[in-house]
């Protein structure tokens, strides 16, 4: 039963932040700190799951000789789309609200600059039909 | 996977050094309560930095 496991460890996590945060007087950094360990671990967790569900996918992609170049491209944007999540929400629980817009605008550069030649094949397409 | 001593540690870094910050008011050495918490926050760092590498690690696999 993960899931258990799970909500117990955020509520303590949360728990601890409270707790520093109120009696830490200056030592507030403390419960940011808590809170990074907190999230980057059930990150792990999460995308350890989701590799698992990803190699299934890759090996029906093998089976039925599908193009890898374009399942690459949409495992990167998977893994930029989380990665740019994870540092945007941290920054602006943190208090950095601008730090975090910047982050998540940045992952949705490099989303687009990873999609590029999606694009242009897809642009190519539409031209030939036309 | 789900190892609670990371957080413990770190709620127990920040108490410390907020005990600690009391403690230098009290004795009157105020000046040292800027280098102790510095290095509570690079121990409290150093302390995540395994995470958040073996998060990327997990990631690269993830998306090779």
């Amino acid at each position: 039963m993960d899931i258990l496991k799970i909500v117990v460890f955020g509520l303590v996590a949360t728990l601890l932040i409270n707790l520093v945060n109120y009696y830490g007087g200056n030592a507030k950094a403390y419960g940011d700190l808590i809170r990074i360990a907190t999230v980057t671990i059930f990150m792990i967790f999460i995308v350890t799951q989701l590799s698992s569900v990803y190699q299934v996918i890759r090996d029906l992609a093998v089976k039925l000789n599908m193009e890898d170049t374009y399942l690459s491209i949409i495992l990167k944007v998977v893994a930029i789309a989380y990665l740019a999540e994870f540092g945007s929400q941290l920054c602006e629980d943190a208090g950095e609200k601008a730090i975090g817009g910047k982050i998540q605008w940045a992952g949705k550069v490099m989303i687009f600059v990873v999609a590029t030649p999606v694009i242009v094949a897809l642009m190519n397409l539409i031209a030939d039909l036309i | 996977m789900f190892d609670f001593s990371v957080i413990f540690k770190l709620a127990g870094l920040g108490i410390c050094v907020a005990i600690l910050n009391m403690l230098l008011d009290s004795v009157g050495a105020k000046e040292w309560k800027f280098p102790i918490s510095v290095v509570g926050v690079i121990m409290g760092l150093l302390l995540i930095l395994n995470y958040v590498r073996q998060l990327f690690e997990v990631v690269q696999t993830f998306s090779m």
